[in-house]
């Protein structure tokens, strides 16, 4: 379904990712884990159009998407959740998620979304008519989650969607992750929390310092050396 | 009374000062740049009104129409041929694109029309009207009437329609807006035609009770940035309730102390703000 080879990003000449390369098949939901800096958000940000690679190619659905503006590919099916949620704080919640189904302007699919996002984060529903603002950290990420999902995206890319979120709402926050993936949505996630994350994963990519270093199924990657030493501290 | 007076004449003033500011402040919430010729655009909407008036016989108030229209497209062109191209660029050179932009247009006013101050000949509103003891220019009323309901179209637009929201969001954060599928650059250019718009209605309003020569917009576009600075930048209930408020100082520094210093306490409330609330009164820098 993606496609990303040997794609290398940099800013300012300095490369944050080099020569990476990786797929995502329908329906999957694959893990890229990494430390601070390893460039995990900088692959998410290219593969959505913010960021140009300066070499390789990325495609989707067999089409080349890397020379495509980041308002264009959401039309194409790929929804990205930024890191830091980045909602939009003084509109509503609910003008949030309509914003969220700007590339699809028919009242019906939208209704249909919504009843979607409601029935995932019942929250959502309740506090429809607040500021985005106000929410709290675990509300606003899963406001995040819903507006990228009112573009009906077949692809959903999630940036550190634990960031900041007790260890209960990150449970809940995996789980709708899961949920989303059984409704045939295919999930490419990014994360700090490396054993929540291999769990919930059909395969994974481990990145150090902006190269893939290892790979393989979930739980082939949480019992390696590299992952159980590196990152869970065993 | 004279001081109830003056307080309805500031008023009025002020919602003129107020429609100025609500388009500067729109695209500067938007994309962080100020535009610099604003009180150009201000002037280039006065011409237009009084020359539609002399050559043709169209009254202002039936030319308002054709010049708001004019006037966003004027916009919409001066962000795809200028400052789309200095998006990226140093601050320095944005500033220097629209304050060049604006000493252009003025010196093309200057060589086409003369630094002469005109006035357009016998408009349809003049005189004025007497309410409860208070003298009421016409002119002005229909200013001030003719920028409230501007500015009631404006919120309406920005708070009630989904391409209003995508200009909020897009003022919010545009990654995050590029990524729910909204393209900056068409949001840019329509606030550069919304923001254009607002100065031109503004413009042709005053022509009807205003000289109209070269440098007319440069006093209005820096009364508009005291605005925006204190109705808090980007926002524009803000720059309605700045507007008013400097309408006030201004007529009431006028009658109290002296004509002659009225721009001073303008420009010490600015100061003030400056010193004590840089935000403004409504805003989030």
């Amino acid at each position: 379904m993606l496609q990303v080879k040997n794609i290398t990003v940099a800013y300012d000449d300095v490369p944050a990712v080099v020569e990476v390369s990786f797929h995502v098949g329908e329906g999957e939901i694959v893990s890229i884990i990494g430390a601070n800096g390893a460039g995990k958000s900088t692959l998410l940000r290219t593969v959505s159009g913010i960021l140009r690679p300066v070499a390789g190619e990325i495609w989707f659905e067999g089409r080349r998407i890397d020379r495509l503006p980041a308002n264009q590919i959401v039309h194409l099916g790929i929804s990205l959740v930024p890191e830091g949620r980045r909602i939009f704080g003084r509109l509503s919640v609910l003008d949030n998620l309509i914003l969220g189904a700007y590339t699809n302007r028919d009242p019906v699919a939208r209704r249909e979304r919504l009843d979607f996002v409601f029935s995932l984060f019942p929250v959502l529903h309740e506090r429809a008519g607040q500021r985005a603002g106000t929410l709290s950290g675990g509300e606003q990420q899963m406001l995040a989650i819903g507006r990228a999902l009112m573009s009906r995206p077949r692809l959903l890319m999630l940036d550190e969607p634990s960031l900041g979120l007790m260890p209960k709402l990150t449970a809940r926050i995996l789980q709708a992750i899961q949920e989303i993936n059984r409704q045939g949505v295919t999930v490419l996630l990014v994360e700090q929390r490396v054993r929540e994350a291999l769990e919930i994963a059909h395969r994974g990519y481990v990145l150090q310092t902006g190269r893939i270093v290892a790979t393989g199924t979930g739980s082939e990657l949480l019992h390696t050396d590299l992952v159980r030493k590196a990152y869970l501290g065993l | 009374m004279i001081l109830l007076q003056s307080v309805v004449n500031g008023v009025l003033l002020g919602l003129v000062y107020a429609l100025i500011a609500a388009g500067l402040s729109l695209i500067f919430g938007l994309m962080e740049i100020v535009n610099f010729a604003h009180g150009q655009f201000l002037m280039l909407a006065m011409y237009g009104a009084y020359w539609l008036a002399v050559l043709y016989g169209v009254d202002p108030l039936f030319s308002l129409p054709l010049w708001t229209i004019v006037l966003f497209l004027l916009g919409v062109a001066t962000y795809w041929l200028i400052i789309a191209r200095v998006l990226r660029a140093p601050m320095l050179a944005q500033i220097f694109s629209t304050f060049g932009l604006g000493v252009f247009l003025q010196s093309l006013a200057q060589f086409f029309w003369s630094p002469d101050f005109r006035l357009v000949p016998s408009p349809l509103v003049k005189g004025r009207i007497e309410i409860l003891g208070l003298f009421v220019g016409i002119p002005e009323l229909v200013a001030s009437l003719g920028a409230v309901i501007a500015f009631a179209l404006l919120y309406l637009f920005v708070t009630r329609t989904e391409t209003g929201r995508a200009l909020q969001a897009t003022s919010e954060d545009r990654e995050a807006a590029a990524l729910v599928g909204i393209d900056s650059h068409r949001m840019f250019a329509l606030g550069w035609g919304i923001g254009l718009a607002c100065v031109g209605i503004a413009g042709v309003l005053l022509s009807n009770f205003y000289y109209i020569f070269p440098e007319v917009g440069f006093p209005f576009a820096l009364i508009a940035y005291v605005a925006v600075a204190l109705g808090g930048f980007g926002s524009i209930p803000g720059a309605f309730v700045a507007g008013i408020i400097i309408g006030l100082v201004e007529v009431l520094s006028g009658l109290l102390i002296g004509p002659a210093y009225k721009y001073l306490f303008v420009f010490l409330v600015y100061l003030i703000v400056v010193f004590t609330r840089p935000q403004g009164l409504f805003g989030r820098y």
